[in-house]
């Protein structure tokens, strides 16, 4: 996920359940699937691409105040039309401040807050500078106190935080040098840090100082970027697009620092283990793209990007060729075919759960070869009179060097080398989509449906090939929007059925070498949930009676308490192994309310 | 906090908490599972080229069956060697197991075919590995402990074959003579075959490693022990054994020693903690281990 160019790690509050984006601060939103000009690389799986508001067709200021139930923010947006622009949202959760501070010190804390701002100039040359920064982070904190009965009732306190969060910046300089050459030059920052904390403290009142353990761990990866791409419409037949990126990337691969202190007769501890320096990779990438415009109706995009990857003493060397080729029919229909190859020298390592702050970025190695994929896919767009429109597509992506964690013990142990617990294998992804739009009038939506599927090889996971984790074969979506400028209401929903979730679970036991019960999976990702059912609905209620315009937001997530697991866990109630039970959890029926005030 | 805050709070904890619910269930998958024969030789019995050879048959069970896996005792064993040898492992009450007095010589196969009324049969290709032929060499007080004083340094050499992954064990004791016994010693892990990933240590202080490092080529391992076993007691020695295993033995622990790990933090959905243990009985569970075993006395 890029957000104004800049790669942000982790893009998520309440270990997933949150975004760290306030949809104010986002004006533009690109999502490439995986078909990308050659301008882009780096990733296999799709580009989301944020980008804040830059521009406006006015000069003034105006703003948002907004309360939720979680945190309450502000939005500002300040823009001197074709001279300057200034945008500030930000946002913090407010319960926790209803906690008395000692509370919030010594028993429980949890807070979040995230703020993004932008600014940019159009200097007197007409050249253009943009700044951006973004900043968020999640604190959560609980402290647990019990009583050391064995050694004369002695009270002791452990405590448990956890936080992550993201440092975002960057400074773009545009120059229109002649009509037909533009140039961005542009440098970035992007950091992201996860800590968790551990402790334990023993109050003995014969001792001067109480008695003290702690173990910090800290994990995070960090990108320094460089770049220069340059637009030139060489002729009206040929518009060519070409340049330079550079990115040190570097890894704090886990860093744990163990603390002892005030013990009797021990000498106090303060050590680290694990890897506290950062590790740098360097990726080096040129591109060049042509865009060329066979005839009015057909332009074929033809690219070439060819990076050069390091780390530790590996270089790699690769070559991307991306084609894309567009034809405009008569009726104003598209029919476009691509094919794309890319290579990803970084991976995440899953310990255990999507979206997890804990999750750790590693660079490919020489032994952890970099993953690359090859994508073809066509797709027919077509316009259905002056309000609907329908799109077809198709494709079909292989993927090699996929990577997944073995042995989740080692892999989270900064100990241990993390390439012992990574295995890698291939993966193949083929589906069809079609959708249907309407995209203007007082009731706007689409319907899409879409057939996938995708599976996965790891031989040293699993002899047979077996459906990846997120194969949803069927999955049909509805959304819907009634505005009427006339009306104070307005209304949306949101409706999606489709497959379930895919988990393993063991279907038998048996005994092993040693006497030991073992579990018996007969594949991986053996277990489809029931039909996933979710209907989301929301209304706004503006008020126009205020001399501030305000508006009331109300929403409900999954109206009809559809079961659609979250999380799916099993384990034997009991150590005799006779008494299996699968616990799923999931939300039903959440609601929702904010008030937002415009000025 | 006054009292509009806490109904405040108190009002949105519960919002939030009615929303996250949970609930259990038995999924279809797991309610039709069929019980599948189960053949294990035991730690202490993995099969030895030259020595009769035994096993145990027990059944295997739904995951969500309160029944627990039961040995299976009426099963009819039958082998048939690579050389046209013939025959049955029968039922011993006593030891549990099926057992024969023949025993293999090391580079056959054997086809091992097991049937059952009321289960589903089973077979197995079974091999045991060639002999390797090591050799040894002592130093008294010739090497460094890790703490930097005098140990005796021991080494073990072999010959790998070349062209095929090859599997060994490795373990390390030293006769006792007041007691009359052989002692277990953990095999030092300074050899790079013996360290990381690649290897695994077994219950009984032996180490489990591969060819990877030194594919076809002459391997010698050292090793360190710190000195006083031997050296102030007549009668006392070392004993390096050293095992070429079967690759499916290796590739068994392997996954056993994963799904161990993986206990600990519980199976969740994907598929970085469900471990699939490797077998190599076909329809069914269970590893038939094969190993070729010579012991170096070094004094």
């Amino acid at each position: 996920m890029l957000y104004n160019g800049t790669p942000i790690y982790n893009s998520n509050h309440i270990f997933g359940l949150s975004s760290v984006f306030h949809q104010r601060s986002i004006a533009n939103t690109g999502i490439s699937r995986g078909i990308s000009s050659a301008k882009y690389g780096g990733r296999l799986s799709s580009t989301i691409s944020l980008e804040s508001s830059k521009t406006g067709s006015y000069s003034g200021v105006k703003g948002e105040l907004e309360i939720t139930p979680i945190n309450a923010g502000i939005y500002i947006e300040s823009i001197k039309k074709d001279l300057s622009y200034f945008t500030l949202s930000a946002r913090r959760s407010w319960i926790d401040l209803l906690i008395p501070a000692e509370s919030r010190q010594q028993s429980v804390n949890a807070n979040i807050y995230d703020y993004q701002i932008g600014y940019g100039k159009y200097l007197k040359n007409g050249d253009k500078l943009d700044f951006s920064f973004m900043n968020t982070r999640d604190l959560y904190f609980v402290s647990l106190q019990t009583t050391d009965t064995a050694n004369g009732n002695i009270p002791i306190t452990y405590g448990i935080t956890q936080k992550w969060y993201n440092v975002l910046a960057s400074v773009n300089y545009t120059e229109q040098v002649t009509s037909q050459l533009k140039r961005v030059h542009s440098i970035h920052y992007s950091s992201y840090k996860n800590k968790n904390d551990y402790s334990q403290e023993t109050y003995d009142f014969n001792l001067l100082e109480n008695p003290l353990v702690e173990e910090k761990l800290q994990r995070g990866i960090r990108d320094i970027g460089l770049k220069t791409d340059w637009e030139y419409a060489f002729s009206n037949e040929h518009h060519l697009s070409f340049g330079w990126q550079n990115t040190f990337r570097q890894f704090l691969l886990g860093a744990n620092n163990l603390i002892s202190k005030n013990y009797p007769n021990q000498s106090d501890i303060d050590t680290i283990v694990g890897n506290p320096n950062y590790q740098t990779s360097i990726e080096s990438s040129f591109y060049g793209e042509d865009k060329y415009f066979f005839s009015k109706d057909v332009t074929l995009d033809a690219g070439l990007r060819a990076t050069i990857y390091s780390f530790d003493g590996y270089t790699k060397l690769v070559a991307e060729p991306r084609f894309h080729l567009t034809y405009f029919l008569q009726n104003n229909d598209v029919f476009k075919a691509a094919y794309n190859r890319h290579n990803q020298f970084v991976n995440q390592l899953n310990l255990g759960r999507s979206g997890s702050p804990d999750n750790i970025w590693v660079p490919a190695t020489g032994e952890i070869l970099p993953q690359n994929s090859d994508i073809l896919e066509i797709g027919y767009e077509r316009k259905l009179g002056r309000q609907f429109s329908g799109t077809v597509n198709a494709y079909y992506k292989n993927m090699q060097n996929l990577s997944a964690v073995s042995n989740l013990n080692d892999a989270s142990n900064p100990e241990k080398d993390w390439k012992s617990s990574v295995v890698q294998g291939s993966g193949k992804s083929y589906g069809l989509e079609f959708m249907f739009q309407k995209s203007k009038g007082d009731f706007t939506g689409w319907v899409s449906y879409a057939y996938s599927k995708s599976v996965r090889t790891f031989p040293d996971l699993y002899a047979n090939e077996f459906l990846f984790t997120f194969d949803r074969p069927h999955m049909l979506k509805v959304y819907g929007n009634y505005t009427n400028e006339y009306s104070i209401w307005n209304f949306s929903f949101n409706y999606l059925v489709g497959s379930g979730q895919l988990f393993t679970l063991p279907i038998g036991k048996f005994r092993d070498i040693n006497g030991q019960l073992q579990l018996e999976y007969n594949t991986l990702n053996n277990y489809r949930s029931p039909l996933y059912q979710r209907l989301d609905i929301s209304a706004g209620r503006k008020n126009i009676n205020s001399s501030l315009s305000s508006e009331w937001r109300f929403f409900i997530y999954n109206v009809l308490s559809n079961r659609n697991p979250l999380y799916v866990n099993a384990d034997f109630a009991n150590a005799s192994y006779t008494e299996l039970v699968i616990n799923r959890n999931y939300l039903a029926f959440v609601p929702g309310v904010s008030y937002i005030i415009k000025f | 906090m006054n009292e509009k805050q806490i109904n405040t709070i108190i009002l949105l904890t519960i919002t939030l908490l009615t929303s996250c619910l949970s609930d259990t269930v038995k999924p279809d998958i797991l309610l039709n599972y069929t019980p599948k024969i189960t053949v294990n030789t035991d730690f202490d019995n993995i099969w030895v080229a030259g020595m009769p050879v035994s096993l145990e048959i027990t059944t295997s069970e739904g995951s969500i069956d309160s029944e627990l896996p039961k040995l299976l005792k009426d099963a009819t064993v039958e082998y048939v060697a690579n050389d046209g040898s013939k025959g049955s492992l029968l039922y011993n009450a006593a030891s549990e197991h099926y057992v024969t007095s023949k025993s293999f010589i090391p580079g056959t196969a054997v086809q091992l075919n097991i049937k059952h009324p009321f289960y589903p049969s089973v077979g197995s290709l079974i091999r045991f590995p060639e002999t390797i032929d090591p050799t040894g060499t002592l130093s008294i007080a010739g090497g460094l402990d890790t703490s930097g004083n005098p140990a005796d340094k021991l080494a073990v050499s072999f010959k790998d074959v070349s062209g095929v992954n090859n599997y060994y064990k490795i373990n390390l004791h030293y006769f006792n003579n007041s007691i009359s016994n052989w002692v277990p010693l953990t095999v030092p892990r300074t050899d790079p075959s013996l360290a990381g990933y690649n290897s695994i240590v077994q219950n009984d202080g032996g180490i489990l490693f591969s060819d990877d490092l030194f594919n076809g080529k002459l391997k010698t391992i050292t090793m360190n022990v710190s000195l006083g076993y031997v050296i102030n007691n007549l009668g006392d020695k070392y004993k390096i054994t050293l095992s070429s295993i079967s690759e499916d033995l290796f590739l068994y622990y392997k996954s056993l020693q994963r799904a161990q790990d993986a206990k600990e933090i519980n199976f969740q959905g994907g598929y970085n903690n469900a471990v699939v243990i490797h077998s190599n009985i076909d329809g069914g569970l269970g590893i038939i281990g094969t190993q070729s075993k010579e012991d170096v006395i070094l004094k």
